[in-house]
């Protein structure tokens, strides 16, 4: 496969290919003029059915802009990924928009133009991602409309937020309705963009580790693996074989925890307070199991750069083990409790479909596209820590909806306790280093992946050979799925929102507001933001 | 002289209603915690509200009202403010009166018209209506919409209840309330006779109480608390006592019209009659909180769709049946 496809880009590109490296481990970069890169990416995603992972676009300084197009092969071949090199210079940041092509190429490019002030010709929808929509002129501009104009011109305006209880956690979803019906639907992000990426710029490697600890508190590890999973490929450190164990049961034990945590979520969306409940009595057993490993329920801090910072005792491995037993019993008493509730069927059945067309080209991750059948999931297809030594297999369901979803998650938890079983006795009969030296770094970058419990993490790091990074880009899995959000949300009600919304299992820092536009109308049922602070400011005062 | 008794009487049945809506309220929160095995805080009691809510809580229900009482009322400013703030008065004073009209063992003053089923579908149908008509006054989308789906809930299950309950009243032969425990005193509770129409009424009471699968209409994850969720202060607290005093109502109606108002003793045993009603007062509410508890919510249409397939005929058999029976000369 590789060669095939090295073949077709020489072939393809004949001069206008300016050099490739292989850099081991599957990752194979090829540098060209960008002039042909809309020619190659079509070749890529149409010919070899890539994914494309992320755009990295690095801010070189006088160099100007690099651009790194990660395609992913992992899932035809193991571990194979094409990262497209293209350089554009600092006077005309210009680079050609896949997004007519495909749709993961979207918030990628999006996000760059904002956030580094490149430009992506041709992208058919350039709106702000993070920011505000007005910015940079917040008071005269306004709020920008939705994309289609009320029908009717006058607009009744009521403020609706800045909460919603359906959802923790804040985003802002603007569902056109027509009636109880979802005609249409757009999302904002951004309401609590914390510049993470740059702060990695600032920080050592090993000071890195924790903070991208911080950029999730449920999938805290999975970001620190593929962190330190990067960093390790940039400096080329080979890690102790108890340390890659010790970090698959801290991601199992996480991907349990983080999928009961979703089921109880979902339950109470659908109104199952009661499964909520059940299932979170349950979870506590998981967190138990963390607090005595790694002591701490949510930001374990198991991590660091060539190893892991904790062993694991022969006694903790045991005591770990029969709470996973008291784990198993219970999980299947709320199941066998559950799993026929004809109501529960009935609101997540046919409900919030993905086809899996939609799937592949909007580049679904983790459980919604293994729900929509499509098999991907990192721990397969780019094998880290002791994912390949373990015996386990890869869960799909070709159900495409909400209840697919449920089951995919209830099907890996108990999968991963199965997994975390095999670590702790693994880790029981072999003795060993947790840690290995790091010498120094040199100069490089790297892809490295990891399967967070919400679907595929990636991480780019580029290395000056200093001790802190050069760049760091992260492509959280909620990000990818979250861009999917309107294709599932059309067409079903507005009872059913909050639970498509929670099948995916989001995961946004941010303000939540919705807002709804009635169709036959067109009221709008949304206040910009300023005005109804100041409507309240005057209210105050008054 | 007999003015004068039957303003104490009402204004006993009216406090035993608070005390037992009270309770059952209490009663029906303690189940569905139990069930979802919460346990409460940790911690023990603050040992000033102890006094307040007594040892064991019992008073929570009661406390909430009290507490809403004394916050500050906000009315939008874009609703329809006299409508807005009558319509729950108007659904409290709707419940009250149809108290009265419920008789809890022999204890009544308007149960022996030869009316009061009448005016007893009247003054529950009139509780959800002016809850729809506050909903759409406030002026909030969420209130709008929960209005909507209250309105939608209130045809599934007002049909069930109602022809449940003349169910009862056909057996009987009359539409009054004490007419209807008479006749079951003398002979059978009613549920025996016509188990159809008691199934029904017990489907369409989870829908007026709006306990899960049909708590649709204030279903908080997607509409926060639907025709509800502009009200605040007084006005809420008004809210909160009417569905406690509509906990209590439902309560006892089926309890009067299927299980003979708990009244299966005579003579010097009687006093042992409101142990039997208070027993089986808690029974039904405990029917309810399971059902509650291992339920998650229907989606609107869904749940119209139930009733109309599944209540519906049921409700319809136990008219017939009743029929059958009074007509055949059975009863």
């Amino acid at each position: 496969m590789k060669e095939n496809v090295l073949a077709a880009l020489k072939e393809q590109l004949s001069e206008d290919l300016l050099s490739y490296w292989d850099a081991g481990k599957g990752r194979v970069y090829v540098e060209m003029r960008k002039e042909r890169l809309l020619e190659v990416s079509k070749l890529l995603l149409k010919k070899f059915e890539a994914r494309l992972v992320h755009i990295n676009v690095i801010d070189l300084g006088i160099d100007g802009f690099k651009a790194v197009y990660s395609f992913g092969l992992d899932h035809l071949e193991k571990s194979l990924h094409i990262n497209i090199v293209v350089r554009a210079p600092r006077e005309d940041p210009r680079f050609p928009s896949l997004t007519p092509m495909t749709a993961q190429a979207e918030w990628a490019e999006r996000e760059a133009m904002e956030l580094l002030g490149v430009t992506f010709e041709g992208h058919p929808n350039p709106r702000r991602l993070f920011l505000p929509y007005e910015w940079p002129k917040p008071v005269e501009s306004g709020w920008v409309p939705l994309k289609a104009k009320p029908t009717v011109p006058e607009a009744a305006v009521v403020p609706l937020g800045p909460y919603h209880p359906a959802l923790v956690e804040g985003e802002y979803f603007r569902l056109r309705v027509d009636g109880e019906e979802i005609v249409d639907a757009d999302l904002k992000m951004g309401f609590k963009h914390r510049g993470i990426m740059k702060l990695f710029e600032d920080r050592s490697y090993w000071r890195g580790v924790y903070l991208s600890e911080r950029i999730c508190g449920i999938c805290s590890h999975a970001h620190t693996t593929a962190f330190t999973r990067t960093v390790e490929m940039v400096a080329g450190i080979e890690i102790p074989e108890r340390a890659l164990y010790i970090r698959s049961l801290i991601a199992e034990l996480e991907r349990i925890h983080s999928h009961l945590l979703w089921l109880g979520v979902a339950g109470d969306l659908v109104g199952f307070k009661s499964l909520f409940m059940w299932v979170w009595r349950e979870r506590e057993h998981v967190q138990d199991i963390l607090e005595l490993l790694t002591g701490n329920r949510c930001h374990y801090a198991m991590n660091t750069i060539g190893g892991v910072r904790r062993d694991i005792s022969e006694e903790q491995a045991k005591k770990a083990l029969s709470r996973l037993e008291d784990l198993r019993a219970g999980l299947k008493r709320v199941l066998d409790a559950v799993y026929d509730n004809p109501v529960l069927r009935a609101r997540t059945e046919d409900v919030g479909v993905l086809k899996l067309p939609d799937a592949v080209d909007g580049g679904a991750v983790g459980p919604t596209a293994r729900a929509s059948g499509w098999r991907i999931d990192v721990r397969a297809d780019d094998p880290y820590a002791a994912y390949e030594d373990l015996s386990w297999d890869v869960v799909v369901d070709e159900g495409k909806d909400v209840w697919a979803r449920m089951v995919v998650r209830v099907k890996e938890a108990l999968i991963s306790a199965d997994m975390c079983r095999q670590c702790l006795e693994a880790l029981t009969k072999m003795k060993g280093e947790i840690r290995s030296e790091v010498s120094e770094f040199g100069e490089g970058e790297a892809l490295g992946k990891t399967e967070a419990p919400r679907g595929e993490l990636a991480y780019y790091v580029v290395s000056d050979g200093s001790i802190r990074p050069y760049a760091v880009r992260v492509r959280t899995p909620s990000y990818r799925n979250n861009a999917l959000l309107p294709v599932m949300l059309r067409g079903y009600t507005l009872a059913d929102a909050p639970i498509i919304i929670g099948s995916i299992d989001p995961c946004y820092a941010c303000t939540d507001r919705v807002m709804i536009v009635d169709e036959r109308t067109g009221r709008e049922l949304q206040m910009p933001f300023h005005e109804f602070m100041a409507g309240r400011f005057k209210e105050g005062r008054g | 002289m007999n003015l004068i008794l039957q303003v104490v009487v009402a204004v006993g049945i009216f406090l035993i209603a608070v005390a037992l809506g009270n309770t059952l309220d209490y009663w029906n929160r303690k189940l569905y915690a139990r069930m979802q095995s919460r346990f409460g805080p940790l911690l023990v009691m603050y040992a000033g509200f102890r006094k307040v809510l007594g040892p064991s809580r019992i008073l929570q229900p009661l406390y909430d009202v009290a507490k809403l009482w004394g916050k500050r009322t906000i009315i939008p400013g874009s609703s329809r403010k006299n409508l807005f703030k009558v319509s729950p008065v108007v659904a409290l004073l709707a419940v009250s009166v149809a108290i009265l009209m419920t008789p809890v063992c022999d204890l009544t003053i308007l149960g022996g018209l030869s009316w009061a089923l009448i005016g007893l579908s009247y003054l529950i149908m009139t509780v959800s209506l002016f809850w729809i008509i506050g909903g759409a006054a406030s002026s909030s989308p969420w209130g709008a919409i929960g209005a909507r789906r209250e309105a939608e809930l209130f045809l599934g299950c007002e049909i069930p209840l109602i022809t449940s309950l003349f169910s009862a009243a056909i057996l009987a032969r009359s539409l009054s309330f004490c007419d209807i425990l008479n006749f079951q005193r003398g002979f059978l509770p009613i549920i025996l006779l016509n188990p159809f129409a008691a199934f029904a009424m017990f489907f369409a009471v989870l829908g007026k109480l709006h306990l899960k699968p049909f708590d649709i209409p204030d279903a908080e994850v997607e509409i926060v608390a639907g025709p509800f969720t502009e009200y605040s202060g007084k006005l809420l607290s008004v809210i909160y006592f009417t569905r406690m005093l509509l906990f209590y109502l439902l309560s006892t109606v089926f309890v009067d019209a299927f299980l003979s108002g708990g009244l299966f003793f005579k003579g010097i045993l009687y006093p042992l009659n409101i142990l039997v009603f208070l027993g089986l007062c808690f029974l039904f509410v405990f029917l309810l909180s399971t059902v509650h508890a291992a339920m998650p919510r229907y989606r609107i249409d869904q749940a119209f769709k139930f009733y109309l397939k599944y209540i519906w005929p049921v409700a319809f058999a136990g008219l017939t049946l009743s029929v059958i029976l009074v007509s055949t000369g059975v009863v």
